[in-house]
């Protein structure tokens, strides 16, 4: 009974916050592992251990780590619990579900990348380190890899894979099935990732000063493709209704018309 | 006159073409509380789905307290609650946690209230959802359905999966929301004939999603007669109409009907029709009507209907 009174002076506490806010809270919670998980894996990563060696390839690996797991996690996490009829029931409206969520998972995103961008820019690991340790165990900064000349990709494909993972996720008609958009939605991102950067250089022998260019182009372009597909699929939720496979079959439908484009521009 | 819950011509039908709900009109006024009946898949789910904006009309419309709840926005549901056929909440919260997240959505959350009837469907307030017992799940999406204080609540077979004395808990707790504040409306479906018995104040029947019947509970129990007719001897006939009475049938020398306009006249008009019957009447229990009506097939029914 102790335990039971205790309910309605959390909630005297708690009446004050809004739903926006009560929102943010549940999905973090809801997903609380998963970012723990990120979080540890990036502090760890970024200024423990050094993988980095002044190289941001492994902070696009993160990225994309990051968008795997945590798009599809934050997406279909009540789907997956069979309560996306009782998230509906409650007093939120469809467009505060999508984008309340959608942000709760993004934004940490870009924190991520942004300070982890600029911690290796600056070499700042090397620095907080170097004032405790100076026993020639930290590797020295050097700037080369995959990302020091194509940075846009950085930015490009975590965000897609995060865009592309959550707007199919959230489509989901119901619990038996997260997995399945969650694939779709890689295999057309890979597609797209295929046709725009990867064959246009393996058919055609191309300078490294076109393959730079190719890359910011195609990073641009898959940005741009990513925020349609988001748009569309947050229109298409708007419309969602429970166990309504029609809504992911338009946004799938989408994706062809994106990849016959793709295919278009690629010929 | 205003209603809380009102559907006009509604119909629903899915992207497969079957088609769920046809032309139904329904009227709730503020503080009563309709059953819903109806055999597997006659809509009623798909009623309640559709009046909460969970699914989207394909014709007529569905409001709550005036307004249709597709698309609604935030403030337009806070004075609506629901519990799904399914019962399922945030799997991993615990009913502590998930009152916390409701008492910020709900202007009207009533803290004794959920306190009251968590202690009173004996359920651990600690405890994760995802390792309570079915029934147990049922109880708190329940609790959170109700502590809200709502103008309008709309329940899926609330009593489906509960053990004898947490469905008579259940009842007792509605009783005491439906007088602890005026004018809360109840929508809900069922199977069990005992619980629209205590509180519901109105039956709809559905059949192939349209509405086949709506009484009140005391037309429906004080007019409704078992009607037996007898032949004497062997000259029985082969077919008899009984004007008004719904489905008649034949067992022998005997003819049954329900009937829910039954009088002396039409007693009296019979037996001058024929000589060689005998009349008994019995006043059937909710039980018997219902499964009566269950049985009977939608053309039938409404044309017996015209004829009462």
């Amino acid at each position: 009974m102790e335990a039971v009174d205790r309910i309605s002076s959390h909630e005297v506490t708690t009446r004050r916050a809004t739903p926006i806010k009560v929102l943010i809270r549940s999905t973090y919670l809801d997903n609380q592992l998963a970012f723990s998980l990120v979080t540890v894996t990036w502090v760890l990563g970024l200024w423990v251990f050094q993988f980095h060696h002044g190289k941001l390839d492994n902070l696009l690996i993160f990225g994309c780590l990051y968008s795997l797991l945590i798009a599809p996690s934050i997406a279909g996490s009540h789907i997956q619990d069979g309560a996306e009829e009782f998230s509906f029931a409650l007093p939120f409206s469809k467009s505060q579900i999508f984008w309340t969520r959608f942000l709760v998972g993004f934004l940490p995103l870009l924190f991520f990348i942004g300070l982890g961008e600029f911690a290796i820019k600056n070499d700042l690991p090397q620095k907080l380190w170097g004032l405790f340790f100076d026993a020639g165990f930290l590797a020295p900064t050097y700037s080369i890899g995959l990302i020091e000349n194509h940075l846009p990709l950085l930015h490009a494909l975590p965000f897609s894979i995060f865009f592309f993972s959550y707007s199919c996720v959230t489509l989901t008609p119901n619990s038996n099935s997260t997995l399945y958009p969650f694939l779709v939605s890689l295999a057309g991102l890979g597609i797209i990732f295929l046709l725009g950067i990867v064959l246009p250089q393996y058919f055609k022998e191309i300078s490294e000063r076109e393959s730079l260019r190719l890359f910011r182009v195609n990073s641009t372009m898959l940005i741009i493709t990513s925020v349609i597909l988001l748009a569309a699929a947050s229109q298409l939720y708007m419309q969602k209704q429970i166990g309504d496979k029609s809504k992911l079959r338009q946004l799938c439908f989408i994706y062809f018309v994106i990849i016959g484009l793709y295919l278009l521009f690629a010929a | 006159m205003e209603f809380n819950i009102l559907t006009e011509n509604l119909t629903k039908r899915y992207s497969n073409g079957t088609v769920a709900v046809k032309g139904l009109n329904l009227q709730v006024c503020p503080g009563s509380v309709m059953g819903l009946v109806g055999k597997n898949g006659s809509g009623k789910s798909t009623v309640l789905r559709l009046l909460l904006g969970l699914l989207k009309p394909t014709g007529g419309s569905a409001t709550i307290l005036g307004q249709s709840l597709w698309n609604a926005k935030a403030e337009q549901r806070q004075e609506v609650t629901y519990v799904s056929q399914e019962a399922k909440v945030y799997a991993k919260w615990s009913y502590r946690a998930l009152c916390q997240y409701c008492a910020c959505l709900y202007p009207n959350w009533d803290p004794r209230w959920a306190r009251d009837l968590i202690s009173r469907f004996d359920l651990d307030p600690d405890k994760p959802v995802q390792s309570m017992s079915g029934g147990q799940r049922r109880k708190v999406a329940i609790a959170l359905a109700m502590a809200p204080r709502p103008k309008v609540i709309l329940l899926d077979e609330p009593a489906a999966g509960l053990d004898p004395s947490a469905r008579r808990k259940l009842i007792d707790a509605l009783i005491d929301a439906l007088s602890d504040r005026e004018g809360t409306t109840v929508l809900f479906s069922t199977h069990i004939v005992s619980d629209l018995e205590r509180i519901a104040d109105e039956i709809t029947l559905l059949e192939n999603g349209s509405c086949a019947f709506s009484k009140s509970l005391d037309d429906l129990q004080g007019k409704a007669r078992k009607v037996q007719i007898i032949f004497d001897g062997q000259d029985v006939p082969g077919s008899f109409e009984i004007e008004g009475a719904i489905k008649v049938e034949k067992s022998g020398p005997v003819y049954s009907a329900l009937d829910f306009d039954w009088s002396e006249e039409k007693e009296a008009q019979l037996k001058a029709s024929q000589s060689n019957l005998r009349i008994q009447t019995f006043t059937p229990n909710l039980e018997d009507i219902l499964i009566e009506l269950f049985d009977i097939e939608n053309d039938e029914f409404s044309s017996t209907r015209k004829g009462a």
